[in-house]
């Protein structure tokens, strides 16, 4: 799957979860430029890109997500 | 050596001065080991104490060895392995107390090394592809700059600074950004910490006084007040020493405290002191438990109460994490309570007033205010069960009456939070006095005035009046 | 991985070091003029309405003196010796008919260092005996500055020369601790071997004769010592030692400081109170030909009476256990002993009442030690003053 994929489905989930429809995706996206993307959400989110790519992430990998940037390197990585 | 000390400088320099001889890995890596080693012994100074130390180290390396050669399917046994023998080690009080060891034994530290071992038992055990020998292993969980107090760090960053082939850079400006901070934190420890506890000692003092009415009020509201900040100074000043002396050995150890005296809620407060524990918990307690939960229970409606509910254990873990004794458990309730509480109010005022409505409340100077202040006082009615025991918690709520404790947290709370914005404003006004290089109070003039001032206060009330500082607290946990 | 960073400018490698300098000396300036200005200091000392050299004496005051002195504690006090060598507020003389003398000896505490005559508890205590017991009551005070055990016992004559109803003697720690002292440590003597050698001299005399680890912590604590008659550091001592708690921990890692605190007690201290029961002995002896009756009491030093009413203190220490030693020494000789050390764990924050630094008691200080005093004297103690019924 090529990265422009990836950010094209990671966008409608982060709309999704987020129940916003403008969300632009980026690498450099991360929590504090996202209002509502606290823990809670955080979890909501990665099961549902778990669920959307068919993929699995470990402990350390979701403690370790910094942006997209790495979420988009970890799914490339798996998939 | 076991506090923010002259000796424990001295010994840190030393080693930065011995490690910076040479940029090769194996020199430096030698050099944190012998320095880590000595530190232990200084420390310990009988040798046989510390078998239970490496009993434990030993435990959590055959651990990782079965992991690291896949035999995953040990992780849960390894892992409760390594958990029993920490809460044994540390003789928490609901075990009988027939099975603990009755010599004496070093313990210090262990509370952090547990953290570090179950970090790479965890990750081993979930595949991560690191594979760590018996050397990065013991310069991990030993190093002297952490060894005490934290930070928490993850191995990968130990790994990426301790074995890089070229280490991170060490100019003259570093070195003195680094002096800087050891200046600060040595000041902090050390006069700010030591003042503070005087402040706190002699209001407990008082509280047990035959003083009139007004003046028990004060003293319980300076025993409230003041403790936090006692505590801050204490624990972010010798963080700041170990960074500093870390950060001249070319090792990058994470930050542990983003003025979380600014945090505007209790959850946010977690997020910015002692980050590297919530940090830790969040991703080895709250994320897998969250996710588990959620994928037993797949209401939506319920996803926010699980939430909760995992802040809730998260927390109360950091409370229990802190101390052995019944003190500490309900310490943990309130750290769990906090949180929890504080989650149920962002989610039910989400939905009374929707997201963007509560967003623009949330911005609100009063309300921010009014949360801060509240964080605080909160925050500060924990840590009775932190510095003292029941029997002293009851003198002192026995002290006053109940509308008057009432009254003591109600100024608390009101003082805080008026003190606290007063505080953002100033910040804020003078760190708008620019320069085209930057704030004014920032710019290296200001700072080396500053550090120069800092400086010679601590040498006075250190140095000639040989003023008794407290111990690092979290040397304890 | 390595970063550069932008290097130092040579103008900072001059300026930064110059700033830094520039602002501990400034600092230091202004604290220490701040500090000359708060805790001033008179030009006159009591030093001049004194005898500090005679040996078969102790220390004596010039009759018919008055000498002023300010420490920096302190206000202005003026002391007035009368005819016969004391600072009594009263002459010299027989007592009137039905007057109840008592006269006070001992140190410092009693002389009412530091406090005008007219606050200070020996002052004071005559009149609130007066009061109490409905008899005229006069306080004759041959207390003297640096009135140790031994001078006491020297200078004994005077006092059975007033032909006392009772010898009152207000004991402090300080005065165990240095019983045997007739003469203090005023300056440094011209016949002194130190002060004959110049800095060279004394450095390589220390080199010859210590260690290296041991040359330096003593070349420090010389520093330190000097440092620390600074007025800055008074002035931060002043401050830090309002704090009862700090003070008392302080206070207690000074061992010879607090050697009287200690549950058990060092050979010296225990020599000390040894040579205190001797001077005791002799001065009861001395006390029962003229049938006075001879009452002693432990004034606690501020340091003990921040303790005592803490009502904790940390293993191997113990505020009481000098009175108890005291009261043994003065009940085994056939005197009186009044307690009023107890009474200090109902007062909040006695520390208060002393100067933080100095150490002696202040006004209010006198007024309380008067009240404690008065309140032992006649609860039945002492058997000749009662409370009027």
């Amino acid at each position: 799957m090529d990265e422009a994929e990836i950010y094209s489905r990671l966008t409608q989930i982060f709309n999704d979860v987020f129940d916003e429809d403008d969300i632009h995706v980026t690498p450099q996206l991360s929590a504090k430029d996202v209002d509502g993307w606290d823990s809670l959400t955080h979890i909501r989110l990665i099961m549902t890109v778990e669920k959307a790519f068919k993929v699995r992430f470990s402990t350390a990998e979701i403690g370790k997500l910094e942006n997209v940037g790495s979420l988009v390197g970890l799914i490339k990585a798996r998939t | 050596m076991d506090s923010a000390s002259i000796q424990f400088l001295a010994f840190g320099l030393a080693a930065a001065l011995a490690s910076n001889l040479s940029r090769s890995v194996v020199w430096r890596s030698l050099v944190l080991m012998v320095a880590s080693v000595a530190f232990l012994v200084l420390l310990a100074q009988r040798p046989v104490v510390l078998l239970p130390l490496g009993g434990f180290l030993l435990l959590g390396y055959l651990g990782l060895v079965m992991m690291q050669r896949g035999l995953h399917r040990l992780l849960v046994s390894s892992i409760l392995a390594v958990v029993f023998a920490y809460i044994w080690l540390k003789k928490y009080t609901f075990l009988p107390d027939g099975i603990f060891l009755h010599s004496p034994y070093f313990t210090l530290g262990l509370s952090y090394i547990f953290f570090r071992v179950l970090h790479l038992l965890i990750d081993a055990g979930e595949g991560h592809e690191r594979r760590v020998g018996i050397g990065g292993y013991l310069l991990y969980t030993l190093n002297f700059t952490t060894f005490l107090s934290g930070p928490i760090q993850r191995y990968d960053e130990f790994a990426r600074d301790q074995f890089a082939e070229q280490p991170i850079g060490l100019g003259p400006r570093m070195i003195g950004l680094q002096a800087e901070r050891i200046v600060r934190g040595f000041f902090k420890v050390n006069v700010l910490g030591t003042l503070f506890h005087a402040f706190q000692e002699d209001a407990l003092a008082q509280l047990f006084q035959p003083l009139p009415p007004s003046q028990l009020l004060s003293a319980a509201i300076r025993l409230a007040v003041v403790y936090p900040l006692f505590l801050y100074c204490n624990f972010s000043g010798y963080i700041d020493i170990v960074i500093a002396l870390a950060r001249l050995m070319r090792l990058n150890l994470p930050e542990n405290f983003n003025r979380p005296f600014s945090a505007a809620s209790f959850l946010d407060f977690w997020n910015r002191w002692h980050m590297t524990l919530s940090g830790w918990l969040k991703t080895y307690v709250y994320n897998p438990l969250s996710i588990a939960l959620m994928r037993r229970i797949s209401s939506v409606g319920m996803q926010p109460l699980i939430g909760v509910f995992c802040f809730f254990v998260t927390f109360f873990l950091i409370g229990i994490w802190h101390g052995r004794t019944s003190e500490f458990v309900f310490f943990g309730i309130l750290q769990g309570s906090g949180v929890s509480i504080n989650k149920l109010w962002q989610i039910g005022l989400t939905r009374a007033i929707g997201r963007k409505g509560y967003q623009s409340l949330a911005k609100n100077p009063l309300y921010a205010a009014s949360s801060r202040g509240l964080t605080y006082a909160w925050f500060s009615f924990t840590l009775f069960w932190f510095w003292a025991d029941w029997t002293q918690i009851r003198g002192v709520f026995a002290a006053l009456t109940g509308p008057q404790w009432s009254g003591v947290w109600l100024t608390v709370w009101i003082g805080a939070a008026v003190v606290l914005a007063s505080w953002e404003s100033l910040r804020a006004a003078l760190l708008s006095i620019k320069t085209s290089s930057g704030p004014v109070l920032t710019n290296r003039y200001s700072r080396v005035i500053f550090a120069s001032a800092l400086g010679l206060a601590a040498f006075c009330i250190t140095g000639l009046l040989n003023q008794p500082a407290p111990g690092i607290v979290y040397k304890a946990f | 991985m390595t970063s550069a960073e932008p290097p130092v400018s040579k103008r900072d490698w001059i300026l930064l070091p110059a700033l830094s300098l520039l602002t501990i000396g400034v600092i230091v300036c202004a604290v220490e003029i701040s500090a000359r200005i708060l805790f001033a200091e008179s030009k006159t000392t009591t030093l001049k309405c004194l005898v500090v050299n005679d040996p078969s004496t102790g220390v004596r005051a010039i009759p018919n003196t008055a000498c002023t002195q300010k420490i920096a504690e302190s206000k202005l006090v003026t002391y007035s010796i009368n005819s016969c060598g004391h600072r009594a507020g009263m002459e010299c003389g027989p007592k009137a008919p039905g007057v109840y003398r008592i006269v006070m000896v001992g140190s410092s505490y009693n002389y009412g260092m530091w406090v005008p005559r007219e606050q200070s508890f020996a002052a004071l205590l005559p009149e609130e005996l007066s009061r109490r017991t409905g008899r005229k009551v006069e306080l004759y005070n041959e207390a003297m500055q640096w009135g140790t055990p031994h001078s006491v016992d020297l200078r004994f004559d005077e006092v059975l020369a007033a032909r006392p109803d009772m010898i009152l003697w207000p004991i402090t720690p300080m005065d165990i601790g240095s019983v045997d002292e007739v003469l203090p440590w005023v300056g440094p003597q011209a016949n002194d071997p130190k002060t004959s050698m110049g800095v060279w001299q004394r450095v390589v005399t220390a080199l010859g004769s210590k260690s290296p680890s041991q040359f330096v912590a003593d070349v420090w604590a010389r520093i330190a010592s000097d440092l620390n008659k600074t007025r800055s550091v008074l002035l931060l001592q002043h401050a830090i030692f309002q704090s009862q708690s700090q003070f008392v921990t302080q206070y207690l890692m000074q061992p010879e400081a607090s050697d009287y605190l200690h549950s058990e007690y060092s050979p010296d201290f225990q020599e000390h109170l040894k040579s205190f029961a001797r001077y005791y002995a002799d001065v009861q002896a001395r006390a029962d030909s003229i049938g006075a009756t001879v009452v002693v009491a432990l004034l606690p030093e501020r340091a003990q009476a921040a303790m005592i009413s803490m009502k904790q203190w940390p293993d191997g220490f113990d505020p009481y256990k000098l009175g108890s030693e005291v009261r043994s020494i003065v009940t085994a000789g056939g005197g009186t002993y009044v307690d009023v050390l107890g009474e200090f764990r109902s007062i909040p924050n006695p520390e208060r009442n002393y100067l933080p630094v100095d150490g002696h008691p202040t006004a209010e200080g006198h007024a309380i030690i008067s009240g404690l005093l008065a309140q032992a004297l006649t609860d039945g103690t002492a058997p000749v003053l009662r409370a009027a019924r």
